[in-house]
């Protein structure tokens, strides 16, 4: 896979205030055509940051560092009319809450279509009946009638299926959900995965999925970038992150999500995430890490290769596999 | 088992529509619900959004009177009560919502929010007020100087112990969890989760514990009801386990939910 198809994201930082709020630091990662990354992180993390920053959507303050390659080209240089091409038809974006992200008084079809004629010079009618197949694509039955209703006459899940077949209205190449499913019930969260999964598949494009819950992403993704603090601690194939984690915060996370009744406790990572603007220069996880030792408090600790395909952000990187059996029973409620 | 401390029998609660679709179809946002709670018992809720479980939750919580049925708690009928009785028995039944951030008022210190439950409950003196604070701030795992700052310099997970704190400052019998951690950091989760179950341990209380992660409720709640459409399809018993769950519901919702297991192997 060369990094001239699909997304590159390479030592992308951004920050605010004058550089004295660095909210993602170093950040790398790819999104290859056809392969599906997951990100996922706490709220502050900056992943959400990382994602919108892909499709040139910072906010104004932010300074941003790095370089984010777009099919070769540098997302960050654009212009405003070059993004505005390869928003959509390069890459496109789905958000957590469709209710907001659809324009209320647009009957659904006629908001896809206008997405579709934005990019393509096409009638009215050949966009229209584009419309109602991608309707159709994504689920919704009866697609021509429901074409005509607004937004608030559909489901939850079904608005997202609105965004979803938006989205999909400039065949991007790289599509970014973030947090699509969070607002959602469960059985629907599933359909939604399961909807990208196909449409991933089919349409051979590259799927970057955010979000705070590791099982989502571990059910759609074949590898795994895990964010603390604004930097990426660990990341590798799905099957290594999941059963031989090598940065502490993986392991804790993993542990927190085990339901063995015969603990009678959950296993809690102690302490909160250090907030922006207080993040030490040091491990950033090092205030509640249980392996935490002098050096880790002593300097800056590289994202390091602990296997073929896997990084961990830790000095004590050896130690971790047998600390995911009882992390945190020490303070474990503290 | 021992009289439950709250029994609650056929309660339903239909919301009045209102305004331009006033006369639209009528469904039951809770259709004759019966369940008991014994002490010291934590009682699992799940369901959807729109299953019913948080209008459960208030009407329990008697914040919302229910159209029909009966809740007794520890032997009397609080819904036959006046509105003027209702209001002194409330203190046995607190609650605990979502969202720590819209549930504290941003310009009042910790000190104070805790100590007017006290006071006004009449459980406290103002001269004991400082220590009682501490102590409360302290069986929630925060120092004894959160008191004097305000909502914003905490965490969600910090707050929303500010808010069982406050729960607890009006000594209940009974605390209605309603999504308690849904809106938290993954990791901060499990430790309010801890910190609920240690609460059950030491104080010996009583809790409704409402949420959608079927399994989460699964472990820290020995009997769980599943809610539908305002209706409790199935309780899953004690010594039961939500693998044998009948309803079909209830399996739909354990197969929809994404495990670790199943991809670690």
């Amino acid at each position: 896979m060369s990094e001239r198809t699909g997304l590159c994201i390479e030592n992308l930082s951004i920050a605010f205030d004058q550089g004295r709020k660095v909210a993602v630091d170093g950040v790398s990662l790819s999104v290859p055509a056809g392969e599906a990354m997951g990100l996922v992180g706490e709220s502050g993390s900056g992943k959400s940051l990382t994602s919108r920053a892909a499709l040139g959507l910072l906010p104004k303050n932010a300074e941003a560092g790095g370089r984010i390659l777009l099919d070769g080209q540098n997302v960050l240089e654009m212009t405003a009319a070059q993004l505005q091409r390869v928003r959509g038809a390069g890459i496109a974006m789905v958000f957590q809450d469709p209710m907001s992200s659809l324009n209320p008084v647009v009957r659904v079809g006629q908001s896809i279509t206008q997405v579709i004629r934005s990019h393509e010079n096409i009638s009215e009618a050949d966009a229209e009946k584009r419309a109602v197949a991608l309707m159709e694509r994504v689920g919704i039955r009866d697609a021509p009638a429901r074409a005509g209703s607004f937004p608030h006459e559909f489901s939850g899940g079904m608005r997202q299926r609105i965004m979803i077949a938006m989205a999909l209205a400039a065949k991007p190449r790289v599509l970014v959900a973030d947090e699509p499913t969070t607002a959602l019930d469960v059985i629907v969260q599933k359909n939604i995965l399961d909807l990208l999964d196909q449409l991933r598949r089919e349409e051979g494009m590259g799927l970057l999925l955010v979000s705070h819950d590791l099982a989502v992403v571990a059910s759609l993704c074949s590898r795994i970038a895990v964010m603390y603090a604004g930097q990426i601690v660990e990341e590798g194939p799905t099957t290594d992150i999941l059963n031989r984690p090598r940065m502490p915060y993986t392991a804790g996370l993993l542990a927190s999500t085990r339901r063995d009744k015969s603990l009678k406790r959950l296993t809690a990572i102690p302490g909160s995430p250090p907030p922006l603007g207080a993040r030490p220069e040091s491990c950033r996880f090092a205030a509640r890490c249980p392996l935490v030792t002098a050096a880790c408090r002593a300097g800056a600790v590289n994202l390091m290769e602990v296997g073929p395909g896997q990084a961990a952000r830790c000095i004590r990187t050896a130690d971790v596999p047998g600390l995911s059996a009882n992390f945190g029973r020490q303070g474990a409620h503290v | 088992m021992s009289e439950p401390i709250l029994r609650v029998e056929g309660i339903s609660k239909t919301y009045a529509p209102r305004g331009l679709f006033k006369g639209a179809g009528l469904r039951p946002a809770l259709a004759s619900a019966s369940f008991e709670l014994s002490k010291g018992e934590i009682l699992g809720v799940v369901g959807e959004s729109g299953s019913g479980k948080t209008t459960l939750a208030r009407c329990v919580a008697l914040l919302e009177r229910p159209d029909a049925g009966r809740i007794v708690f520890k032997g009397e009928e609080l819904t036959a009560l006046s509105e003027g009785v209702l209001r002194k028995r409330r203190r046995g039944i607190q609650t605990v919502f979502q969202d720590p951030y819209a549930s504290l008022n941003p310009r009042q210190k910790i000190g104070d929010v805790l100590g007017e439950v006290m006071l006004v409950h009449g459980l406290a003196t103002r001269e004991a007020l400082r220590d009682r604070v501490a102590a409360l701030l302290d069986q929630v795992g925060l120092p004894a100087t959160a008191a004097d700052a305000y909502p914003k310099a905490f965490s969600g997970g910090q707050r929303q112990r500010i808010c069982i704190a406050r729960a607890l400052a009006a000594q209940p019998d009974i605390l209605i969890a309603d999504e308690p951690v849904s809106s938290l950091d993954v990791s901060v989760q499990a430790q309010v989760i801890n910190l609920i179950l240690d609460l059950r341990d030491r104080l010996g209380l009583s809790v409704i514990f409402i949420g959608h992660d079927l399994q989460l409720i699964d472990f820290i709640a020995p009997r769980v009801l599943v809610m539908l459409n305002g209706e409790i399809v199935e309780t899953i018993p004690a010594d039961g386990s939500i693998a044998d769950a009948r309803h079909e519901y209830t399996r739909a919702l354990m197969q929809a939910v994404p495990k670790l297991e199943t991809i670690t192997g």
